[in-house]
């Protein structure tokens, strides 16, 4: 049987100022000019460059092909 | 204004495998008994003349037709050929569409993956792992597994010149009990490049995951991928739940069912002409899609309108309240919408994975933003 952990307890257990911190400096990088070594960061910012604001694919991702290039 | 751009076509409603997890067949949901064992021609031209229509209508760019069942391939070459043909005829010119296809794969022998490649239709295949995982879901209804067949079909794809830029990878059910990175291992050892982990659809709080140990076993699967994954680091290698994840991170939106809530762009056809909400719903009830809306007399907008598709249209506005005060609503988005589900109080609840999601997306947080240290030390390129 799963053992039952609620979510308060996970959430309690993180530090959510320092969560909010890396969230917002991970955002920072699209403005930032950065060039991040991992290329998986790299390519999903240049995507959000190209794209501000829009999905990132036209279309669903039901089809798991269809990521943007 | 909602947009639906990616149509699932139901071109069969019956399957040459008995998968034990499987929502159409082995869940809740019973409507495909119900069902033509394949969409005939007049359903088929009834459905093509809606998906235009509400695309000319909409002024669509892109249209993404998906063919799905059951098993699609059961549908036969010749529905294929007729299928691609009735699309082509009635679609308006600005529109672009393209064709995909989920198969397990059993079928797909040179022939198939030579009509694919002249139709231009995509193709991605269900494998669990290395045979001893996928066998033990995945099975004929001889008991027999189908990972022969499923590998065989992969690397009919992968030899076929014309195939290889349409293939749409692999999809991966993620089971807990079973070793995550060596499933990873394993796909790589393959030549795969594509493929994306489905967590499974059937689990909600009525039908919570059982047998596991840990309190997160989704997580435990995922985060030794991820690792494996973000240590390679080569992009042609992608992951699609792992590359959302980023995107939603750095800012971006993503139509997805399974992260970032923003509301579902697609829409289902059944094999009798129904026109239906996201498919995964099926797994929390017996005719839970079913909105009484048929491509032979409605337009597709119509559906919008239903209770059942606004759930899937609602997005990040029908979080519950737990969930929209958490600091990962815009990033897991509630997760998939039927593992919210609880027949008591509907959707108004976190994801079943809640938990395996929130350590998840912190272990993703915390790669990158280690990954910030390093960057924030060096000039700016």
């Amino acid at each position: 049987m799963l053992t039952q952990v609620t979510i308060p307890t996970l959430v309690a257990e993180t530090n959510t100022a320092e969560l909010s911190n890396k969230l917002q400096q991970i955002r920072r990088l699209r403005v930032d000019r950065v060039q991040p070594g991992s290329r998986h960061l790299q390519s999903a910012l240049e995507t959000a460059k190209r794209k501000p604001g829009a999905p990132t694919a036209d279309v669903s991702y039901i089809f798991i092909g269809l990521l943007p290039s | 204004m909602y947009v639906a751009n990616t149509f699932i076509l139901k071109a069969t409603s019956t399957c040459n495998l008995r998968c034990g997890y499987c929502y159409m067949f082995e869940q809740a949901d019973r409507s495909a008994e119900y069902q033509p064992p394949v969409m005939d021609s007049a359903v088929l031209r009834s459905a093509a003349c809606a998906i235009a229509a509400y695309c000319a209508k909409f002024h669509q760019p892109k249209a993404l037709i998906v063919f799905h069942g059951g098993e699609p391939t059961l549908a036969g070459p010749a529905w294929f050929r007729q299928a691609v043909q009735v699309f082509g005829a009635h679609m308006p010119a600005a529109c672009s569409t393209s064709f995909a296809m989920q198969t397990n794969g059993v079928l797909l022998n040179d022939d198939w993956v030579n009509l694919c490649a002249e139709l231009e239709i995509g193709v991605s295949i269900s494998l669990d792992g290395p045979p001893a995982v996928h066998d033990r879901q995945r099975t004929k209804a001889t008991g027999a597994g189908s990972y022969r067949d499923a590998v065989a079909a992969i690397q009919r794809i992968q030899r076929h010149a014309g195939m290889q830029r349409l293939f749409g990878g692999v999809l991966c059910v993620v089971n807990p009990s079973e070793d995550g990175r060596a499933i990873y291992r394993h796909f790589r050892s393959l030549g795969i490049e594509t493929m994306d982990f489905l967590l499974p659809v059937e689990a909600n709080w009525d039908h919570p995951p059982s047998g596991c140990a840990s309190p997160t076993p989704f997580a435990d699967y995922l985060i030794p991928i991820f690792d494996e994954w973000w240590s390679e680091n080569n992009p042609k290698v992608r992951i699609t739940y792992f590359d959302s994840l980023l995107h939603l991170l750095v800012g971006s939106r993503v139509h997805s069912d399974a992260l970032g809530g923003d509301p579902l762009t697609m829409v289902v056809v059944d094999c009798d002409g129904s026109i239906e909400p996201v498919d995964s719903l099926r797994a929390c009830g017996n005719g839970f899609t079913k909105l009484g809306l048929n491509t032979k007399a409605d337009p597709i907008e119509r559906a919008f309108q239903h209770p059942t598709f606004q759930l899937a249209l609602a997005g990040q506005e029908g979080l519950c309240a737990t969930c929209r005060r958490c600091e990962l609503r815009d990033i897991c988005g509630g997760g998939y919408l039927p593992s919210r589900f609880r027949q008591a109080n509907g959707f108004d609840n976190t994801s079943v994975y809640c938990a395996d999601l929130t350590k998840l997306i912190h272990h993703v947080v915390d790669a990158c933003a280690l990954h910030l240290t390093s960057v924030t030390s060096q000039p700016c390129v």
